[in-house]
């Protein structure tokens, strides 16, 4: 057995770091009836969306930071107009925004606006800082809306990803989707839609094996929106993501979307049987605002250890991306 | 943690946790690391992350179902990060076939600011990766817990819940494997 025992031998240790976050996140676990959880994550789970990537292939129930897909996508996804449809009201009156007549023009105009964004390439060794505010709530009952305020710093190479909890910067390894497949050339639309259905399918394989082949167009839209919200991406990656958006089925354009800081926009949106979401875009510039989603439909949930839990249809959920800036370390704030 | 946790066993500290939870973190600090290089050899450092905390997260939340007589829980958590990697199987058969090829291994993972030396490997060490990526996983795990983790047959058929006859065929298959590259005199 001596060569099998010496394969990869040399293979370091773990280190302090990851040792820390990982028992940060046993200590958290073991501490939640004592404190309740932590707020990010009770946002998350709220709206009871499971997490496309990471938080499904753990198959363990949110957990707060830890859960760092399982948060940011849940929020991102699950979202629901808080007010319900009849705030969605088309409101063409804005001077400054010239309609936009479809989802296909909508994603036409986010594209160029990615591929004409001067900001220089960053190096393959910065970090994407993004700061988020989330609101969490109940549709009528604006007192039980919690609201949190997010930063995280994600590896321009989509490796790792980190956040501060409880004063210490903790690290995470990263997103299911790697951000230098899909800017393999050629990049298309259907060529970055398809990558990323292959990669949630390869993920479902290995994982619940829930999907039987077919990514439903919502999981498809989470997935792209997590991308978007704090992924750095190639213009030309970024553009494709937003011209392959149109043609998720079911996707169409909705006017006067508000996000969690108040903003409106424009957006593309998605209503299934289970939610109805929305990814905003500033009506001038096409640039990412924010998200905004509603739970249509209650939904038990049985996690990996056994136990059930109940999201409630009616809860509701946005963000607001309040800062995407490139940084040379993660920690650090622009 | 108090000097008398650290002297009491696994079975015991498991079975106290179920009303003083705090206990079970002197599992973490008896066996992350270990697993840790466990799973980092089969999948990498940072999905080994990954793995290890998912291990204990998992484990904390099933303790109730732990058969407390058993002083040891190495196998359990063994057992329970193994079937975390199975979800990178994919990724660990890359890495192999990455390195039975080219002969150098993609493992272990450079961190982003040093410079790493990656000298190439043996032949033996690319016939040996190559025979690892061809096994069937259920073989795979039987012989590096053997190997790696110098587990006792009944100690792997805990970890991975299968009859110790099972061990004992997986082993004798992967082994085989093994030797085929190898030669008699390795095994």
């Amino acid at each position: 057995m001596s060569a099998i025992k010496e394969f990869r031998r040399s293979t370091p240790a773990m280190t302090a770091e990851a040792a820390d976050a990982a028992r940060a996140r046993l200590m958290e676990a073991i501490h939640q009836p004592e404190k309740g959880r932590e707020r990010g994550a009770t946002a998350a789970r709220r709206l009871g969306l499971r997490a496309a990537t990471s938080a499904r292939r753990l198959g363990l129930r949110a957990s707060a930071p830890a859960r760092r897909l399982g948060l940011r996508v849940a929020v991102a996804a699950a979202l629901a107009l808080a007010a319900g449809a009849s705030v969605v009201a088309l409101r063409d009156d804005r001077p400054d925004m010239a309609p936009v007549a479809g989802v296909a023009e909508l994603g036409e105009r986010a594209a160029r606006a990615a591929e004409n964004d001067p900001t220089p390439a960053p190096r393959p060794t910065q970090w994407l800082y993004t700061k988020e505010l989330q609101i969490t709530g109940v549709e009528g009952d604006a007192d039980r809306d919690q609201r949190d305020t997010w930063e995280r710093w994600t590896s321009v190479d989509g490796k790792r990803s980190a956040w501060y909890q409880g004063g210490k910067l903790m690290f995470q390894g990263g997103a299911v989707m790697d951000p230098a497949e899909l800017a393999e050339a050629p990049v298309t639309p259907a060529g970055v839609i398809g990558r990323i259905e292959a990669a949630v399918l390869d993920e479902d394989r290995r994982g619940p094996g829930e999907l039987d082949g077919h990514v439903p167009p919502a999981t498809l839209l989470m997935e792209v929106s997590q991308l978007i919200t704090d992924q750095w991406l190639a213009p030309d990656v970024r553009a494709a993501l937003f011209r392959g958006l149109p043609t998720i089925k079911g996707i169409t354009v909705t006017r006067d979307v508000p996000v969690a800081d108040g903003r409106r926009g424009v957006a593309f949106s998605l209503a299934d049987a289970e939610a109805r979401s929305y990814l905003v875009l500033d009506p001038a510039t096409f640039r990412y605002l924010g998200t905004n989603s509603t739970r249509l439909k209650d939904r038990t949930y049985t996690w990996a250890d056994g136990s059930k839990e109940t999201f409630k249809a009616g809860t509701t959920g946005q963000t607001a991306q309040l800062e995407a800036r490139i940084v040379d370390r993660p920690g650090q704030r622009p | 943690m108090s000097a008398e946790t650290v002297e009491i066993d696994d079975g015991e500290l498991i079975r106290r946790s179920a009303h003083d939870p705090e206990q079970f973190a002197a599992l973490f600090d008896r066996y992350a690391k270990q697993i840790h290089l466990y799973a980092a050899r089969r999948i990498g450092t940072q999905a080994a992350d990954d793995v290890v905390a998912e291990t204990f997260l998992a484990a904390f939340r099933r303790r109730g179902t732990y058969d407390t007589s058993f002083a040891l829980a190495r196998p359990w958590l063994y057992g329970i990060a193994t079937t975390l990697i199975a979800r990178h199987r994919r990724q660990e058969e890359r890495l192999l076939r990455a390195l039975s090829r080219t002969g150098v291994d993609p493992l272990p993972e450079a961190l982003a600011d040093a410079v790493t030396h990656r000298v190439a490997a043996q032949d033996r060490e690319r016939e040996l990766a190559g025979a690892l990526a061809s096994m069937s996983r259920g073989d795979r795990d039987v012989l590096l817990l053997v190997a790696w983790e110098d587990m006792s047959y009944d100690e792997v058929a805990r970890a991975l819940d299968i009859p110790v006859g099972t061990v004992r065929s997986r082993l004798h298959r992967a082994r085989k494997k093994a030797r085929n590259v190898l030669g008699d005199e390795e095994l």
